[in-house]
């Protein structure tokens, strides 16, 4: 069984080798290592036995990712079909909450530095900048001031240098 | 008292909601059309829909619950905190209507609202507030005298001032005439004005608050104090009573100080009388909420006492059930709060459905909450989720039952704090109680999760239901070994 997933900028291959105990591969950047679990483990939520101490862990799947909590820290791993979808990465600036575009500071084909000020949203009452991770060139731009967007919806397309 | 209006929503509606019941009234809830499924809405025996989901439509509309309380034909109305609960109108309009209103008189809310008001009033009644000037002569050198008066480090702020414009603090009075100077030029190009005011700065301020009551037959108690200085953004995000920094002493001066200010405004009902504690002792009066406070729970548990209960009773009329000296507070209590925001990204808020939750039990464990299961996080309301609360013996020991409860809280559909929350019950300078109000500024400039585990959750990824499921075909092969159910059994070779 395989699985692919993102988790912000990285990207993992995660392939279950041995269902009992649990025993997985997981590659990233062309690099693999294994890690077995132990502990009490049942789906949905156990305790992990790591270093001398049972850790809480809880999991949930949703079509999109998986939700993990484990000793208390909750990551959210986005399932990626295929390699190709896992390796877009950069490509579409996606609002991370549904709000209003309060301004645009950018335009299609700007070359903007890394941390350079994209776009500023508002929602609940607080700012929140859309910034350029890296240095790069905005592609294209789908998004106006005063414009209200759901979350999910792609503000700009980025092409990373 | 029979039936009752709670004029909220989320976490706090519910807790008004459990005292109601225990003293036999029917609770009517309201509703915005976002809530309309919400645990506050179910929950309640009635529910009235008041509006679309903006709060100025819906929880702000003052003549909508009005309507809503004439209508059901209740005793008495709750605001909670936030919304309503300190609009000296909608007290008035609850009175007005006939109805009792849990909470002080109107007079009083607007008092206390206004800065400028409830500070000449608290110099008035001989509680100490921060020393300043705010005076019209604006001669350098008599604005020298004025500084020498207040005694230094001091700043000076322009009057029409914000955003840290025209603000200087001055360490000593030999750099007074440059910094008055600097400051003014500042504030005149910012604002078109000079005028200046002077304060005295407090370096490293905690923020300690003290439970107040009072009764119509004019009695007032203190219930203790809470320190809040885990602050970002003057938002709190963890209180604790007793406070780490507290003398004995100082407490007592400064619960004197607290019912001195509710007595001398004629205080009724639940209210918090907020101070900022210098480093040398000294303390000044904040402000004070003339409302429940969001903190509440940790003064419940070191008492032992249920203050909605004492505001219903108050508000009818009874006096307050227990004398000072009956009041005690026992061992140490904490209260975090979780966010539906991501620390990682600036705090941002999240939106989103929960997916998957579950709350942590245990002894001295207390959940406050407003959402299950299923329930959208929108971005119509405060972010804030839940109230995590504990109780226990030693504040080292409340600490560590905070930390492993906050490792089974499972919230998972928003991002939220918890991990954050956590990493400030692990940070040595908060377990050594050092905790003022630059807390955070000071030792969390910036949160990045830690990178540990992260092959461990991924391993657990196949740990759904769907995949051991599917995989297996028997759940019970994967998870449920026979071999782990036997306690202490060994192979002896």
């Amino acid at each position: 069984m395989r699985n692919r997933f993102k988790l912000g900028d990285r990207i993992f291959q995660v392939d279950l080798l041995d269902k009992h105990p649990p025993k997985v591969h997981i590659t990233e950047k062309e690099a693999g290592r294994e890690t077995k679990l132990q502990g009490k483990l049942r789906p949905g939520h156990g305790a992990l036995f790591v270093d001398d101490r049972y850790l809480p862990y809880f999991v949930t799947e949703t079509p999109t990712a998986v939700w993990v909590t484990l000793d208390g820290v909750t990551r959210v791993f986005e399932k990626c079909k295929n390699r190709e979808q896992a390796e877009e990465g950069h490509g579409g600036f996606i609002s991370p909450m549904p709000g209003k575009v309060i301004k645009v500071s950018t335009k299609p084909g700007a070359r903007v530095e890394k941390g350079a000020v994209l776009v500023i949203m508002e929602a609940m009452k607080m700012e929140h900048r859309i910034e350029a991770p890296v240095a790069g060139t905005v592609t294209a731009l789908h998004c106006n001031e005063g414009q209200v967007v759901d979350q999910g919806f792609a503000l700009l397309e980025f092409n990373p240098d | 008292m029979e039936k009752i209006l709670i004029a909220n929503r989320g976490e706090i509606a519910l807790r008004i909601m459990k005292t109601c019941r225990e003293m036999g009234m029917t609770v009517v809830a309201v509703a915005s059309e976002a809530d309309m499924s919400s645990r506050h809405a179910r929950e309640a025996d009635i529910c009235y829909p008041i509006g679309p989901a903006p709060v100025n439509e819906s929880y702000l509309c003052i003549e909508k619950i009005i309507e809503v309380a004439k209508d059901a034909g209740v005793d008495a109305v709750h605001p909670g905190f936030g919304f309503l609960s300190e609009n000296a109108d909608f007290a008035r309009a609850v009175t007005g209507a006939g109805l009792i209103f849990v909470g002080p008189k109107p007079e009083v809310i607007e008092l206390m609202g206004s800065k400028m008001a409830s500070k000449r009033r608290m110099i008035e009644a001989g509680v100490p507030v921060v020393p300043g000037y705010n005076g019209a002569d604006q001669d350098p050198e008599h604005l020298a005298v004025e500084a020498g008066k207040i005694g230094y480090p001091l700043l000076i702020k322009a009057s029409a001032g914000g955003g840290g414009k025209g603000m200087r603090i001055v360490n000593h009075a030999d750099q007074f005439e440059e910094a008055l100077a600097a400051a003014r030029r500042e504030a005149l190009s910012a604002f078109g004005d000079d005028t200046v005011l002077l304060e005295r700065y407090l370096q490293r301020p905690r923020h300690v608050e003290f439970q107040v009551f009072g009764d119509k037959q004019g009695n007032v108690v203190h219930l203790y104090e809470r320190e809040c200085s885990i602050q970002r953004r003057h938002q709190k995000i963890l209180e604790e009573t007793p406070s780490p920094g507290l003398k004995p002493e100082v407490r007592e001066r400064m619960a004197a100080a607290a019912v001195k200010a509710a007595a001398s405004v004629g205080y009724e009902n639940a209210g918090t009388v907020e101070f900022m504690l210098d480093e040398d002792d000294s303390f000044y009066f904040l402000e004070m909420n003339t409302r429940l406070q969001v903190e509440h729970p940790i003064t419940e548990a070191v008492t032992g006492l249920d203050l909605v209960r004492w505001q219903i009773m108050v508000a009818n009329g009874k006096s307050l059930p227990l004398h000072q000296d009956e009041i005690a507070a026992r061992g140490h209590a904490i209260e975090v709060r979780v966010y539906a925001e991501d620390p990682t990204r600036n705090f941002l808020p999240q939106t989103g459905r929960i997916v998957g939750y579950s709350e942590p039990r245990g002894l001295g464990i207390r959940v406050d909450s407003g959402i299950h299961q299923g329930d959208e996080i929108s971005i119509f309301y405060d972010p804030m989720i839940a109230k995590l609360i504990a109780w226990g013996a030693t504040r080292d020991q409340v600490i560590s039952k905070l930390s492993v409860a906050l490792a089974q809280y499972c919230v998972h559909g928003v991002q939220t704090n918890i991990a954050f929350l956590r990493e400030i019950l692990n940070e040595p300078e908060f377990i050594e109680g050092n905790t003022t109000t630059d807390y955070l500024a000071r030792q969390f400039p910036d949160f990045t999760s830690g990178e540990d585990l992260v092959d461990e959750a991924l391993a657990l990824t196949f740990m759904t239901e769907s995949a051991t499921e599917e995989k297996t075909g028997d759940r019970a092969q994967i998870v449920d070994d026979p071999w782990d159910r036997l306690p202490g059994w060994r192979v002896i070779q």
